[in-house]
């Protein structure tokens, strides 16, 4: 795997510390700020390759750390949060965050976030046949086959579709779904989206209540299973 | 005017009356002085009318007598010295009595009114003391009290607060202040009372003032005696809240050591230097630091969303959310701790929309599921069924009783005395599932007891079916 500088924003010094050492036995290097204002000046003077950062911090929060670093760096951001904390989360990736981990949150989740997300940023670019446990979408030939089956989708449903697999492994929003593949003005109907997962779901033989392939990120929106999980 | 009128008129008759009685007797016999026969007469004038027409009647009798019965006839004129001593003792006589028991009179008046006023009063006390609620009979008192003193109008004001309120008035009240009336306690003052006048326009009399500081009294007390009652209810609250609050901590500070004691041993035993593991061994600490620890997040998160419920902050943020969905995620990530009940899961091949808060509904389920494993028949498995707008949770195991039904989602209500747990868990269920709009019952099955989560169906309706008309475009 990629080694990468890691910036870690977090108030809280056990937490910082425990991530320094794991990411550092990953191979990454560490830089550790305390607050929101120190994180978006070591952001901009260190140049990290991946910012962690703490939605609930002093001094400067985590959401407005977000969109301060935004303004300049097109570092990914994961953001680390609470439970309770939907609504901030939403906002911290409608505002340019790749990618969330709730606390307390195991680390293989957030290795795997931090490879998604870094193989989006640095890797190569990714391959136009998508392929993960079975599902292959084959971007070029817009065709779908599940376990070697050929899945037929309306053009709203593949607009959907391509945009998780483009995006394989990272969340995206309800309103950030929506937008591509309705338009901006569709961004709040979430009901459409619901259904249009519904069905997707079914073509591709997922399960109504243990998805395989889309799966729910309760409140924020849908996540497709990425190969990169497992390591 | 007209007592006067009527006084004139029957001191008049009397006198006539007797003079022609006196007339009737002289014609026919000569005798004496018969002054002395208006005297009766006198008499019971002033004892039915008081005092004035006994002293009419006394100086009409005079004038009459003379005029008539004196020699010389017809004239004022008085020679004899006799009759001059007879009629200044019939004027003499005709004032003491007519005094006297006018005198009576009044004295038993007085004892009338006297006796009213304190019926009145006396009424009063017991509407202070039998009604619970003062406030909604402060009208009729006051209204009760204006006509008893023909008051035409009385208003009462309480302080409250350091302000002075107006908390009720008689029927009809009339404006303006004559009298103002403090209801004290001690050194304090509670309330007053505004009198604005006499009905008929007179004064006050001392008898009306005795009544109303008596009235003002009889309130102050009743005000202070329903200023205790309402400290007993708010210190009984606290201390009601207090036993909550000292119960919820020693239930939390079990609750919490448990998987604390279960991580700290294990950490400790990992970190002993000479100590070596064979990497299975090491994997089962690791393992229980990971299982404890989620134990323990499960705990703070229903810490939190009891001090939500408790200060009504609990706001489920609503969207549609497919009920089976929310049951498998529970179910998986309960299964590894559930002690090796099977959690079973009815309903996943199909939707199940609900409008609900996901994170407060998954709570829902895992205290349910919790409960269920906790109470259930070793190794037996725990089925959850999904349908529209309803989750059952069953297990299999011992009934609950009525009576319990009646408790158990009460805070800290903790079952049979050896039950673990905080006793918080089902009286979150209820909570977040009130606060959905929905209910939870308890049914006693053949195999154990069933949880039903029913939630509100009829929105379901306003859903759009799944359709392809923005898919079209």
């Amino acid at each position: 795997m990629t080694s990468a500088r890691i910036l870690v924003a977090d108030d809280e010094p056990e937490i910082r510390n425990l991530l320094k050492r794991t990411l550092a036995v990953h191979g990454h290097t560490v830089e550790l700020a305390e607050d929101g204002v120190e994180a978006v000046e070591k952001a901009s003077s260190w140049r990290p390759d991946l910012i962690l950062l703490d939605l609930a911090m002093p001094r400067m929060g985590g959401l407005s750390a977000c969109q301060r670093i935004r303004e300049f760096s097109p570092a990914p951001i994961i953001v680390l949060s609470v439970m309770g904390e939907e609504q901030d989360k939403v906002r911290a990736l409608d505002s340019g965050a790749d990618d969330y981990v709730t606390k307390p949150f195991g680390l293989e989740e957030l290795l795997a976030r931090i490879r998604v997300a870094l193989r989006r940023s640095m890797g190569p670019p990714p391959p136009r046949v998508f392929s993960c446990d079975g599902l292959v979408v084959d971007l070029d030939a817009r065709r779908i086959t599940v376990q070697g089956r050929e899945v037929h989708l309306t053009p709203i449903e593949y607009e959907v579709l391509s945009h998780l697999v483009v995006n394989a492994g990272r969340v995206l929003t309800h309103s950030q779904i929506l937008s591509h593949a309705w338009g901006p003005e569709y961004i709040t109907e979430l009901q459409y989206l619901r259904s249009f997962i519904g069905q997707l779901r079914k073509k591709l033989g997922d399960s109504a209540a243990r998805p395989h392939f889309i799966l729910t990120e309760p409140g924020v929106g849908y996540r497709l299973r990425s190969p990169d999980w497992d390591g | 005017m007209r007592k006067l009128g009527g006084d004139v008129g029957l001191s008049l008759a009397v006198t006539g009356l007797v003079s022609l009685a006196i007339g009737g007797v002289l014609s026919r016999w000569s005798i004496g002085n018969l002054t002395i026969l208006y005297i009766p007469g006198v008499l019971w004038l002033a004892a039915a009318r008081g005092r004035g027409a006994a002293l009419l009647a006394s100086a009409e009798a005079f004038l009459v007598y003379d005029w008539f019965f004196v020699v010389p006839y017809h004239t004022l004129e008085v020679r004899d010295p006799q009759e001059w001593l007879a009629l200044s003792v019939l004027l003499l006589v005709a004032l003491a009595t007519g005094e006297a028991s006018a005198l009576l009179r009044r004295q038993a008046q007085q004892l009338a009114e006297h006796d009213r006023h304190t019926q009145l009063l006396y009424d009063l006390s017991t509407e202070m003391t039998v009604r619970e609620n003062l406030g909604g009979v402060f009208d009729q008192m006051l209204s009760t009290l204006a006509a008893g003193l023909g008051l035409s109008g009385v208003r009462l004001y309480i302080w409250r607060d350091g302000k002075r309120e107006l908390s009720g008035s008689s029927a009809g009240a009339a404006a303006g202040t004559l009298y103002r009336l403090p209801c004290r306690l001690g050194d304090v003052e509670l309330a007053d009372i505004e009198v604005a006048g006499k009905a008929q326009g007179e004064g006050l009399t001392d008898d009306d003032l005795r009544v109303l500081h008596g009235f003002a009294n009889q309130l102050a007390n009743a005000l202070e005696r329903r200023r205790l009652e309402k400290e007993e209810q708010l210190n009984q609250v606290l201390a009601e809240a207090n036993r909550a609050k000292n119960s919820l901590l020693a239930a939390v500070s079990h609750d919490l050591r448990t998987p604390l004691a279960a991580i700290k041993a294990s950490a400790t035993s990992l970190l002993q230097p000479e100590a070596t593991f064979d990497p299975a061994g090491r994997r089962e600490f690791l393992a229980a630091i990971n299982r404890e620890s989620d134990r323990l997040d499960r705990l703070v998160r229903n810490l939190l969303d009891m001090s939500r419920i408790e200060s009504g902050a609990l706001s489920p943020s609503l969207e549609w959310h497919n009920l089976s969905e929310i049951a498998a995620d529970v179910i998986d990530r309960l299964q590894p701790v559930s002690d090796g009940h099977e959690l079973l899961l009815e309903g996943e091949d199909r939707e199940f929309l609900a409008h609900v808060d996901y994170v407060q509904m998954s709570q829902v389920l895992t205290n349910l599921l919790d409960n269920a494993i906790r109470h259930g028949a070793p190794g037996a498995p725990v089925r959850v069924a999904v349908s529209d707008g309803h989750i059952a949770v069953s297990n299999h195991g011992r009934h609950i009783s009525e009576e319990e039904q009646e408790h158990i989602f009460d805070r800290f209500y903790r079952g049979d005395g050896n039950a673990s747990g905080t006793g918080l868990g089902l009286a979150i269920a209820k909570g977040v599932v009130e606060a959905h709009g929905g209910r939870i019952r308890i049914e006693n099955t053949a195999e154990g007891v069933t949880f039903h989560v029913e939630l509100p169906t009829a929105e379901l309706a306003a859903l759009p079916e799944p359709r392809q008309a923005i898919a079209a475009t």
